[in-house]
């Protein structure tokens, strides 16, 4: 008997089992949409191809110097250790100098040799002098917590650095002009040109006013750590809080004359260019083989700034990418002229378009088809042989007899392969250990106690008249009988048998021969 | 949790058939073609049974002769071609060296006797010494042309020496030889 608390029971527990089944099903669905593989459909691609994220370059971290309000002064060089939040693709190292010029001899962060920025250097040299220059570092950036080391010239004049890090999918650079702000005057954001690059705008000034400069409309501070307050005036650092292309601002806001010195500048992730690819064969030109062949497939891959792999596929026509994926072809590398081998085994005759999908794991996949076809054929390879039949009759025990004619009279029974082919073939034989006559009898080089002799000789090619010379003894392998032959054409051979010297059964025994045509 | 997992197994055991399958089907374009030669050969075989391949003469007076014929020792003798291909049969004697010491001859003497035989298939042997030839040493020809399982019947004959010096049972052996008559 049910009670209904039972049923609600069953009820919730048939529920549970649909609800993980369902879920099981989306679980597998989103798995098989997100890994992107495997690949179902080329065009349009199903699943979709995972793409990488393209960002630009972004500020990362900032640090300083100096703490409080004393730079350095005095000394060939200071340092401090700079913390990345993320992997650095650009290092910038804004210093300042308490003088009318730059002071700054060359700068490392961890122990990379930082390039002072060209244009970047802007100076007040009256009243309350003060420079302001720009050391930039876009690759082969160490990870991690490095040391920030700026080289001075060695005298009172106090100087104070920020160092900020920039994170991107790629190295860096400076794009375009900085912008500089020069001499006596009043702040306000600068717009800094990146042309079509996505850019992040860093800006650093000086001013001989006693406050901190305020960020500009925009532009965002970057905080405690990348300024400094001397007393009678100030350093800092701001950087846009957007990012992107063309004309955009950066910098600072402050309505009063002052002495000033600024550099408004734009860093990018180096662009990224997607892979090049040309398939150069097949191009139609001398591209024939039949089945089974092997062809090579040429191309040129190369990608400046990544490793660039590429799949190749066979198509009916030159367009779609709606080919088959050529097993062998498959993640090839970079090179010019470079080839891969296509085996065309188990391929269907036909005409056939090749062509590549190259990716970088970054921009879209390229492709290119071939600008011609391969024409691949089918394998034709036929053989008969005349007239198939030998009868050697009774022979005595320890006995040899051949199908020449002066064995077999009257005109022996010599036997005739007849070949067409449109491939180059080895004609091969072989023979079997006998039976049927109530016994089996072992196919030997040499004749024994139920062991017997079976040789053939090539009259085509040589001279069978007088055995054994020029007859060789079958085996259960095959063995070439003649290699190379190609077209329509016939091969003679004639046959020796030599019986056991002891039989154990007189019955008529089956001593049969394979003759076999087949591409070497 | 447990259902789960044999469906998962039945899944991948489905996979893995489905898989095998498809190598099954997969179409081989085989690079070759072969032709046969059909060959037979059969080796000879030279048989012959002899039926019952045994005569005992008995006591025969010196000088006496004694034949296989039914009113004498009654034991003809068949020849049969056991063998696979056609055959000819000989026949010979020889001379008694145990026991006694007889010469085999076409005559008898002292210390010498015959042995005598007639293809008794082929001839009327009833009235020795008529159609009846002597033994020697050597092979004669019994019959020719003999085809697999054909039989040869015989008689023989034997004349004792007309004076012995040998009392005891004397064995006088006589061989069958088939040879391949093709």
């Amino acid at each position: 008997m049910i009670f209904p608390t039972n049923i609600y029971c069953i009820l919730k527990k048939m529920k549970l089992k649909k609800i993980r089944k369902i879920f099981l099903i989306i679980l597998l669905v989103f798995s098989w949409l997100f890994s992107s593989r495997p690949v179902l459909w080329q065009n349009p691609r199903i699943p979709p191809e995972i793409k990488k994220a393209k960002a630009s370059a972004a500020y990362d971290a900032v640090s300083e110097s100096h703490t409080g309000t004393t730079g350095s002064a005095s000394q060939d060089s200071f340092s401090w250790t700079h913390t990345p939040v993320q992997t650095p693709r650009g290092v910038l190292v804004f210093v300042n100098t308490i003088g009318s010029s730059d002071l700054s001899t060359s700068v490392t962060y961890g122990g990379v040799s930082m390039n002072r920025v060209s244009g970047s250097t802007a100076t007040d040299s009256a009243g309350e002098p003060g420079t302001v220059t720009a050391w930039f570092l876009g690759s082969g950036i160490p990870t991690g917590a490095q040391t920030v080391t700026v080289n001075r010239t060695n005298n009172a004049t106090v100087m104070y650095a920020v160092c900020i890090t920039i994170t991107g999918e790629s190295d860096t650079t400076i794009v375009g002009t900085p912008v500089l702000l020069q001499g006596d005057g009043t702040y306000t954001v600068q717009a800094v040109d990146s042309g079509s690059q996505t850019v992040q705008r860093f800006a650093a000034g000086y001013s001989g006013g006693g406050s901190v400069l305020v960020a500009g409309t925009g532009s965002t501070s970057t905080g405690a750590s990348g300024q400094i307050d001397y007393g009678n005036y100030t350093f800092t650092t701001v950087f846009e809080k957007g990012r992107g292309s063309g004309s955009r601002d950066v910098g600072f806001s402050y309505a009063t004359t002052e002495d000033r010195a600024a550099v408004h500048l734009a860093v990018a992730a180096t662009v990224n260019n997607p892979p090049s690819l040309t398939v150069s064969q097949p191009d139609g030109t001398e591209d024939t083989i039949y089945v089974g062949q092997s062809y090579n497939i040429t191309y040129t891959l190369s990608d400046a700034e990544d490793i660039a792999t590429v799949d190749f596929y066979y198509d009916a026509n030159d367009s779609g990418l709606d080919g088959t994926a050529i097993t062998g072809c498959q993640d090839q590398g970079e090179g010019e002229g470079v080839t891969c081998s296509w085996n065309t085994t188990g391929m269907t005759p036909g005409s056939y378009y090749v062509y590549g999908i190259a990716t970088d794991g970054i921009n879209d996949s390229v492709n290119d088809y071939s600008s011609g076809v391969i024409t691949i054929q089918a394998v034709s390879i036929s053989i008969t042989v005349f007239d198939g039949n030998v009868a050697y009759g009774m022979m005595a025990k320890n006995s040899s007899k051949t199908t020449l004619s002066s064995d077999m009279p009257p005109s022996g029974d010599m036997q005739t392969i007849n070949y067409d082919t449109n491939v180059s073939v080895n004609i091969n034989i072989k023979g079997y250990d006998a039976s049927g006559g109530g016994c089996t009898w072992t196919l030997a080089s040499s004749n024994g106690n139920d062991q017997y002799v079976h040789q053939f000789c090539n009259e085509t090619d040589g001279n069978c008249s007088s055995p054994p010379t020029s007859y060789t003894a079958l085996t259960t392998g095959y063995q070439t009988l003649k290699s190379g032959v190609s077209g329509v054409g016939s091969v003679d051979f004639h046959l020796r048998l030599t019986t056991p010297t002891e039989s154990s059964c007189y019955g008529q025994q089956s001593v049969n021969v394979t003759v076999q045509a087949v591409q070497p | 949790m447990s259902e789960l997992i044999f469906r998962l197994k039945k899944i991948v055991a489905l996979t893995a058939i489905v898989s095998l399958w498809s190598l099954v089907l997969t179409p081989f374009v085989l690079a070759a073609d072969t032709g046969d030669v059909t060959a037979t050969v059969t080796v000879k075989n030279i048989a012959i049974t002899v039926s019952d391949g045994s005569i005992a003469y008995g006591s025969v007076a010196a000088g006496g002769t004694k034949s296989t014929l039914s009113g004498e020792a009654n034991d003809m003798q068949t020849v049969t071609n056991s063998g696979n291909v056609e055959e000819d049969f000989n026949i010979k004697g020889f001379n008694v060296s145990s026991g006694c010491s007889w010469t085999l001859a076409a005559t008898q003497g002292s210390e010498q006797y015959f042995h005598k035989f007639c293809n008794d298939t082929d001839q009327d042997c009833s009235t020795p010494p008529t159609s009846y030839t002597a033994l020697t040493t050597n092979y004669q020809s019994l019959d020719t042309n003999i085809v697999t399982s054909d039989s040869v019947d015989f008689q023989l004959q034997i004349g004792v020496p007309s004076s012995t010096a040998c009392t005891s049972e004397a064995t006088v052996t006589v061989t069958v030889q088939a040879v391949d008559s093709t």
